[in-house]
C-alpha cells in the first residue's frame, strides 16, 4: 500500500506553464500582504472615525520633519506607533511558559497570512498566446474546498488566543482566553450554518464559483439577507470587537488574554485583530456583495471595455484627490480662524498638500482621458462565441476587479468601526444567548427555507 | 518528488506528535501534540487528492473537538497535573493491543494488499456528496443512513441538554 | 416621600434590539457626518497652539504682590504656610528694613508638585500678598527642582497680564503709573 501511495504521489506531474503564467501564479502570492497593507489604512480609519463620531479631532500630532511638519491629518501617527511597539522592551513574566508565551501571538497572525489564499481576487485570467488559450485562476489556492479551508485555518487561530492566555500564567489572562475560546466556538457554528444557504444556491464551496453565480444571477445579500445578518454578526463576534469584546473587557478582566504582553508581541495581537477584520470584510464582500464583480457588468463585458473601466478607476482616483484638495483648503481656512500660535508652520503644510493634490488631481484625470482614448482592447480570437483577449487586457481587467473588491471590503471595514463606536459591550451571558438561541436558530431556519425555495424554483438538485 | 518530500515531512510530524502524546507529562502538551498529529494527517489526505477530507479533519477535529479538550484541560488545570509520572507499570498491559493491531494491519497489507483505486480515492466535496446523497442511485446510497445518524445525534444532544437541565432544576428545589 | 417611577415596558420593536441598534448607528453617523462637514463647529481647541482663556478668578499658579517700591508685600507672618493643607509653602523670615514693618521673607518657596491649588493661602493672607490669579494652569518642567518656585519667580509677573481696573497690580513697580502711585499713596519708604 505504501508503494502505491508513493506511486500515486510520484505521478502528480508539474503543470506545463509559460513564463507569463508562472509570473502571475507566483505574483498572486503577493495578495497575502493585502491584509497587512489594509491594517495601516484601517487603524487610521478607526482612529479618525472614532474621533469624528465622538466629536473630537483625533490624533494629529506626529509629523514628518519636512514642510513645517507633514501630519497628513494624523496618518503619520501609525508609523510612530509602530516605531514605539518595535523599540519597547519585550518582557516575559517570570512564571510564564517561555516557549508558548513567545509562540502564541504568532499563530493568529500567521493565519491572517494564510487565509487570503482562498479568496478570488479577480476572475480567472484567460488570454490568447498566439496558438492556445492560457488560463490562470484568481485564487492562490484554487481548490474545491474553498472557503472550508479558510474556516479550518481560522478555527486554528483560537489556539493562539488560548495558548497565550494559558502561557502567560495569569488569572485574568486565563479568564479572557476562556471567554474568547467559548465565544469563538459558539459563533463558529452559526457562522458556518448561515453560509449553507448560499452554498446550496451556488452549488459549490469554491468562492470563485460563488462569485461567478452571483455575477450571473444576483448578489448574495438580496437572496440571503438573513444569512448576511447572521454571518456579519458572527464575524464581528469572531473578531472579538465591540460589542462582543467580552474576551478583553477592560472593566472586568483588565485586558483579557493579552494582559501580560508588551511591545511587539502585543502589537501582533493588535495587528492580528485588524487583519482578522480585513479578512472577514473581504470574505463578506465576496460572499454577499458579489466579490470582484461589478454589478450589471460581466467579466467578458469588462474585458471588452477595459479602457472605459480603467479610465473610470483613474477618474475616481483623480476625483478623490480633488476632494482631498478641497478638504485641505477648507482645513486651511478653519485653522486660520482658530488663532493658533503655529498657524505659520501649519499653513506651510497645508499649502504643500494643497499644491501637491492640486497638481496630482488634473494629472490623474488627464491620464484617465488618455487611457480612454489610447487603449483599445481588441479581441484576439473567438472561441465558442466568447472573445479571447490578449494578456494585457485580462491583467488590466483583473486590476480593476481587485480595486472593486477592495472598495467593497473597505465598506465592511467601516461597518466594523461604526458598530464598535456605537454599541456598548454585551454581558457574557447575553453574548452566549444571542449566539445559541437566536443566531443559530435563524441560520437553521434560513437554511431550511432556502432549501425549500430552491427546490421549488429550480426543481432540480 | 516534491510529494515524497511533503509526505515524509507530514508522516514524520505525525509520528513525532503521536509519540509525544504518549510520553507527554502535562495533558495540555499531549492535546497540542494530538492537534499537530491531526493537522499533519490532514496534509497527507490532501496529498492523496482528498482535500475535502483533510479540511474537514482540521475543521472538526483539530479546530472544534480538540479546542474543547484544551478548554476542559485549562478549566481543570491544577498543580498536580505536572506530577503525572511519564511511565507506570500499568501501562505495560496496554502495549499488546496497539502492537497486535499494527501486526494485523501489516499482515493484511502483506498478504492481501488492497487495490487503491485512484478514482474512488478522490475525496473532493463533489465526489463525496454524490457518493453519499445521490438519491437516483440504486445500489449503495448513504443518505437514509446519514439522516438516521443525524437524528440520533440530535436525540443525543437533546437528552444531554435534558440531563444537564434536570440537575439545575433539582438544585433549585433544594435551595 | 418616595417617588415611584413607572417604568415603561418596551415595545416589541424595542425588544427586538435590532431597530434600536440601527437608530444608534444613525446617531453616530449623524455626528460623524456633521463633524466631517463642519470641523470648525466642533467644541474643541487645539490646545498647545490655541491658548485656553481661563477666567480671572480661576485658581492658577501663585504670584507675590509688591509694594510700590518693589519690595514684596509679604510680612512673613506664616499664616499661609500654616493654612496650607499640603504644606507646600516654605518661609524664612528676616527683619525688615522698613521701620513700620516687623519682618520680611528672606526665602519664600512654593512647591507646585505638592500644592493642591486650594486657595487657602490666598484666603489666609492678612496683607493680600499672595494671589493665584495668574491664569497659568499648565505648569510643566523637566526636573522636579524647577517646580519649586522661589521668590524671584513668584515676584516676576507683568502688570500687562492683569486687568486695568486692578489698581494694585497696575500701580506696582514696573507698572505704568509707579511714580503717581507713590505720590498718591504717600508710601515713600524711608530707608534707615
Amino acid at each position: 500500500m505504501i508503494d502505491q501511495i508513493i506511486q500515486m504521489t510520484l505521478n502528480l506531474d508539474m503543470p506545463q506553464m509559460s513564463v507569463l503564467e508562472w509570473i502571475i501564479t507566483l505574483g498572486k502570492f503577493a495578495f497575502v500582504f493585502i491584509p497587512l497593507a489594509f491594517i495601516v489604512v484601517m487603524i487610521f480609519m478607526e482612529r479618525k472615525g472614532a474621533s469624528l463620531i465622538q466629536d473630537r479631532l483625533g490624533p494629529n500630532r506626529s509629523a514628518l520633519p519636512v514642510f513645517g511638519g507633514l501630519r497628513f491629518f494624523g496618518f503619520v501617527h501609525n508609523f510612530t506607533d509602530g516605531i514605539k511597539l518595535f523599540t519597547k522592551e519585550t518582557f516575559i513574566p517570570t512564571y510564564a511558559h517561555k516557549v508558548w508565551y513567545v509562540v502564541a501571538p504568532g499563530i493568529g497572525f500567521l493565519v491572517a497570512f494564510l487565509t487570503p489564499a482562498v479568496i478570488p481576487w479577480f476572475a480567472p485570467l484567460t488570454w490568447w498566446t498566439g496558438d492556445h488559450i492560457s488560463q490562470v485562476s484568481g485564487m492562490i489556492i484554487d481548490s474545491d474546498t474553498g472557503i472550508l479551508l479558510m474556516f479550518a485555518l481560522s478555527s486554528l487561530s483560537i489556539y493562539g488566543t488560548a495558548m497565550s492566555a494559558w502561557a502567560s500564567n495569569s488569572k485574568y489572562a486565563l479568564l479572557g482566553g476562556m471567554r474568547a475560546t467559548a465565544m469563538m466556538i459558539s459563533y463558529e457554528v452559526s457562522m458556518g450554518l448561515s453560509l449553507m444557504g448560499i452554498f446550496l444556491l451556488a452549488g459549490s464551496f469554491n468562492l470563485q464559483h460563488i462569485v461567478a453565480w452571483q455575477e450571473a444571477h444576483v448578489w448574495g445579500i438580496f437572496v440571503q439577507p438573513v444569512a448576511f445578518f447572521v454571518f456579519l454578526t458572527s464575524m464581528i463576534a469572531e473578531t472579538g470587537r465591540a460589542p462582543f469584546d467580552v474576551a478583553e473587557s477592560e472593566s472586568e478582566i483588565v485586558a483579557g488574554y493579552h494582559l501580560e504582553y508588551s511591545a511587539m508581541r502585543f502589537g501582533l495581537f493588535y495587528m492580528g485583530e485588524y487583519a482578522h477584520i480585513v479578512i472577514a470584510s473581504i470574505i463578506i464582500a465576496t460572499l454577499f456583495l458579489g466579490g470582484y464583480a461589478i454589478p450589471f457588468v460581466s467579466t467578458d463585458l469588462l474585458r471588452a471595455h477595459v479602457d472605459i473601466a480603467l479610465a473610470l478607476c483613474l477618474g475616481g482616483l483623480g476625483t478623490m484627490i480633488g476632494g482631498f484638495h478641497l478638504m485641505v483648503r477648507r482645513w486651511k481656512k478653519v485653522y486660520a480662524t482658530m488663532g493658533a500660535k503655529d498657524a505659520g508652520t501649519r499653513n506651510r503644510e497645508y499649502s504643500f498638500l494643497q499644491f501637491t493634490s492640486g497638481v496630482a488631481s488634473p494629472v490623474v484625470l488627464a491620464l484617465a482621458v488618455a487611457v480612454f482614448f489610447l487603449l483599445n482592447p481588441m479581441a484576439a480570437t473567438t472561441v465558442d462565441g466568447t472573445p479571447i483577449f490578449p494578456a494585457w487586457v485580462s491583467i488590466a481587467a483583473a486590476a480593476v476587479q481587485v480595486v472593486v473588491l477592495i472598495a467593497k471590503a473597505f465598506l465592511f471595514c467601516w461597518i466594523w468601526i461604526w458598530v464598535r463606536w456605537t454599541l456598548p459591550r454585551f454581558r457574557y451571558d447575553q453574548v452566549m444567548s444571542l449566539g445559541w438561541k437566536i443566531l443559530l436558530n435563524l441560520a437553521l431556519v434560513n437554511l431550511v427555507v432556502t432549501a425549500i425555495i430552491a427546490k421549488l424554483v429550480t426543481g432540480v438538485r | 518528488m516534491i510529494s515524497i518530500i511533503y509526505f515524509s515531512l507530514f508522516a514524520s510530524i505525525a509520528m513525532g506528535c503521536g509519540l509525544y502524546l504518549l510520553i507527554a507529562k502535562h495533558p495540555l502538551y499531549g492535546a497540542l501534540a494530538l492537534i499537530g498529529n491531526m493537522i499533519s494527517l490532514a496534509g497527507i489526505y490532501s496529498l492523496l487528492s482528498a482535500p475535502f477530507l483533510g479540511v474537514v479533519q482540521i475543521l472538526t477535529y483539530a479546530g472544534a473537538i480538540m479546542m474543547l479538550v484544551v478548554f476542559v484541560i485549562m478549566v481543570l488545570n491544577t498543580a498536580h497535573d505536572h506530577e503525572v509520572p511519564r511511565f507506570d507499570w500499568r501501562g505495560v498491559y496496554l502495549v499488546p493491543v496497539p502492537a497486535a493491531l499494527a501486526l494485523l494491519l501489516l499482515a493484511l497489507v502483506y498478504f492481501n494488499s488492497p487495490v487503491a483505486d485512484a478514482t474512488a480515492l478522490r475525496g473532493t466535496a463533489q465526489n463525496i456528496s454524490q457518493f453519499m446523497f445521490d438519491t437516483s442511485r440504486t445500489d449503495n446510497g448513504y443518505w437514509i443512513l446519514f439522516e438516521f445518524i443525524g437524528l440520533l445525534l440530535l436525540g443525543a444532544m437533546v437528552s444531554a441538554v435534558l440531563i444537564a437541565k434536570k440537575r439545575l432544576s433539582t438544585h433549585k428545589e433544594d435551595v | 416621600m418616595a417617588k415611584v417611577i413607572q417604568r415603561r415596558s418596551l415595545t416589541l420593536l424595542e425588544r427586538s434590539y435590532l431597530w434600536e441598534i440601527i437608530k444608534g448607528m444613525g446617531t453616530t453617523f449623524k455626528h460623524l457626518f456633521r463633524n466631517f462637514k463642519n470641523p470648525e463647529k466642533m467644541q474643541l481647541m487645539s490646545y498647545p497652539e490655541v491658548e485656553v482663556q481661563t477666567p480671572q478668578n480661576y485658581r492658577g499658579s501663585h504670584r507675590l504682590m509688591k509694594r510700590p517700591d518693589g519690595e514684596p508685600r509679604c510680612v512673613a507672618c506664616y499664616m499661609c504656610s500654616t493654612a496650607c493643607p499640603a504644606r507646600c509653602i516654605t518661609i524664612e523670615a528676616e527683619p525688615s528694613s522698613d521701620p513700620r514693618i516687623e519682618k520680611k521673607p528672606r526665602k519664600f518657596e512654593i512647591d507646585w508638585l505638592v500644592c493642591v491649588f486650594c486657595g487657602l493661602c490666598e484666603e489666609a493672607c492678612p496683607v493680600d500678598a499672595i494671589r493665584m490669579d495668574t491664569r497659568k494652569v499648565a505648569i510643566s518642567h523637566y526636573t522636579r527642582k524647577e517646580f519649586i518656585a522661589d521668590m524671584p519667580r513668584l515676584l516676576n509677573w507683568d502688570p500687562k497680564d492683569f486687568p486695568a481696573n486692578d489698581a494694585q497690580s497696575q500701580k506696582a513697580p514696573g507698572g505704568k503709573q509707579n511714580q503717581q502711585a507713590k505720590q498718591i499713596w504717600g508710601l515713600e519708604v524711608k530707608h534707615s
